[in-house]
């Protein structure tokens, strides 16, 4: 059988992102596959070490969309664990309560992208109705529906009233009801399962030696979620990962759908715990030495590398997403499929490649 | 400060690394540290939740070996460090060429730092 090459994408239905594979095929069976990169490379962590080190935190938030928050937030810990700045137990669940309402949002969006990427419209519109009641709270609170800019060095910006603690509430309590209605699709329909059952296997041994992290890496049967280390405060809040083992799309899949009503518990768990007091404290001075930090994206582990002399200005500021690390696995989970699942297989590691080029 | 590393000399990178797959560490990332006189590289793992890093120094034109041949997955970082900062490693699994991320005719190693010029005084500006 003659072997053929054909790339996909970077333009592409199912990739809001540019992202280029180039796939051998031997007849329709998937052979191998080479990455190309580099369409949406900005130059952040340059950029990094021009701006004055506060205004960083605007810059980091733009490293992807839907985890603006997160990426701001590990940037402030870092600054903060640097200086040796302790913030206010407000702050902490505050933090923990807008991390997990990006989660919330960012995996209700892949849910109906997987949807969508095997023609499941009613579906696909069904999570994104959901999603938009998320966006809406993010608008409430946070300013913005997309870029959820919260965080700042010494706490969190955004504090929130008792009203708008009570709409958020309700709210969530609905999402979930409504949630109820659509994950049993997902979970249990035949179509959702015969294009995501046994697609794209990674082994918990390949998903350990190829760098997997967060839902891909729990969906191989490895327990491991950074909010384990109780970071701000998750280690009050109580915390255990989900987990799946069989490795493929439907595995992904069951842990965010999973993973939503986990994020749904957490975010009124945090508000139910909120400490009264102020959320931020003011900060002076410059870092001066050198971090890393970590925590839990929607996606997966994200690390953050801040080096300091002194000065307004970085030396060094590094960023590692998600989705950097998934591509060796995708190269892995590809090769053996079909090329009607290279799409689904493809959305399962939820790419973000404005993450992975920064 | 949350930052401990484990000082090692390019010789011992790929047998640390080693050891580190042995002991069932999951390759994190590496970080590139342009030092003005030297570079330095840290390496992290992680194994349950807990990180360990790995940091070499080397100079400007000294030739750094390829973890890859270990962890496969660090092609990707080590094609972008030998890319953006110019650190010459040697014998990565998949080589991209100076192509991850850059065109033809870009600037090359954007990402190196260069020792800031003080104004000389006295100097006055033009106009």
């Amino acid at each position: 059988m003659a072997k053929i090459v054909t790339p996909f994408g970077p333009q592409h239905p199912v990739l809001p992102e540019p992202l280029q594979l180039n796939i051998t095929y031997e007849d329709e069976k998937v052979v191998s596959v080479a990455p190309a990169i580099g369409y949406i490379h900005r130059g952040l962590e340059k950029a990094g070490e021009l701006n004055d080190f506060p205004q960083n935190v605007f810059l980091v938030e733009r490293v992807c969309g839907i985890c603006s928050f997160m990426h701001g937030m590990t940037y402030c810990e870092a600054i903060e664990d640097i200086m040796g700045v302790e913030i206010p137990p407000r702050a902490k669940y505050l933090r923990v309560f807008y991390s997990e309402l990006s989660r919330i949002h960012s995996h209700l969006l892949w849910l109906g992208l997987l949807a969508d990427a095997f023609g499941f419209e009613s579906l696909f519109m069904k999570y994104w109705a959901i999603r938009e009641r998320i966006v809406d709270l993010m608008e409430m609170t946070g300013g913005h529906r997309i870029i959820l800019s919260a965080s700042c060095i010494g706490g969190v910006r955004r504090d929130l009233t008792d009203e708008q603690i009570s709409i958020i509430e309700k709210t969530l309590l609905e999402v979930k009801n409504e949630l109820d209605h659509v994950t049993p699709v997902i979970l249990k329909d035949y179509t959702v399962k015969k294009r995501t059952v046994g697609i794209g296997v990674l082994s918990k041994e390949e998903a350990l030696t190829l760098g997997a992290v967060g839902p891909v890496l729990r969906a191989s049967g490895v327990a491991q979620d950074l909010r384990q280390t109780g970071y701000e405060a998750y280690g009050e809040l109580g915390f255990e990962p989900i987990v799946e083992t069989d490795g493929d799309s439907y595995a992904r899949a069951v842990v965010r759908a999973r993973e939503v009503y986990q994020a749904i518990e957490l975010a009124l768990e945090a508000l139910h715990h909120l400490p009264e007091g102020e959320a931020q404290v003011k900060v002076k001075g410059n870092p001066n030495g050198e971090t890393i930090q970590r925590v839990e994206q929607p996606r997966g582990e994200v690390l953050w590398y801040v080096k300091g002399n002194g000065t307004k200005n970085l030396v060094r500021m590094r960023v590692r997403t998600p989705t950097y690390a998934h591509i060796p696995a995708l190269l892995k989970m590809l090769p053996g499929c079909e090329m009607a699942d290279v799409p689904v297989v493809t959305l399962s590691i939820d790419p973000c490649i404005s993450c992975t080029e920064r | 400060m949350s930052f401990e590393a484990k000082q090692i000399t390019p010789e011992q990178l790929i047998n640390e690394t080693q050891q580190m797959f042995n002991e069932g560490y999951r390759f994190v990332t590496a970080t590139c540290v342009d030092e003005i006189e030297q570079f330095r590289i840290i390496y992290s793992f992680d194994r349950e939740t807990e990180l360990v890093n790995l940091e070499v120094a080397i100079g400007k034109e000294e030739q750094l070996p390829s973890v890859s041949g270990v962890y496969l997955c660090a092609f990707l970082v080590e094609n972008e460090i030998k890319e953006l900062f110019g650190v010459n490693i040697s014998d990565i699994a998949v080589d991209l060429g100076g192509r991850l991320y850059m065109i033809e005719g870009a600037d090359p190693h954007p990402m190196t730092r260069k020792e800031k010029k003080k104004a000389a005084k006295g100097v006055k500006k033009n106009g």
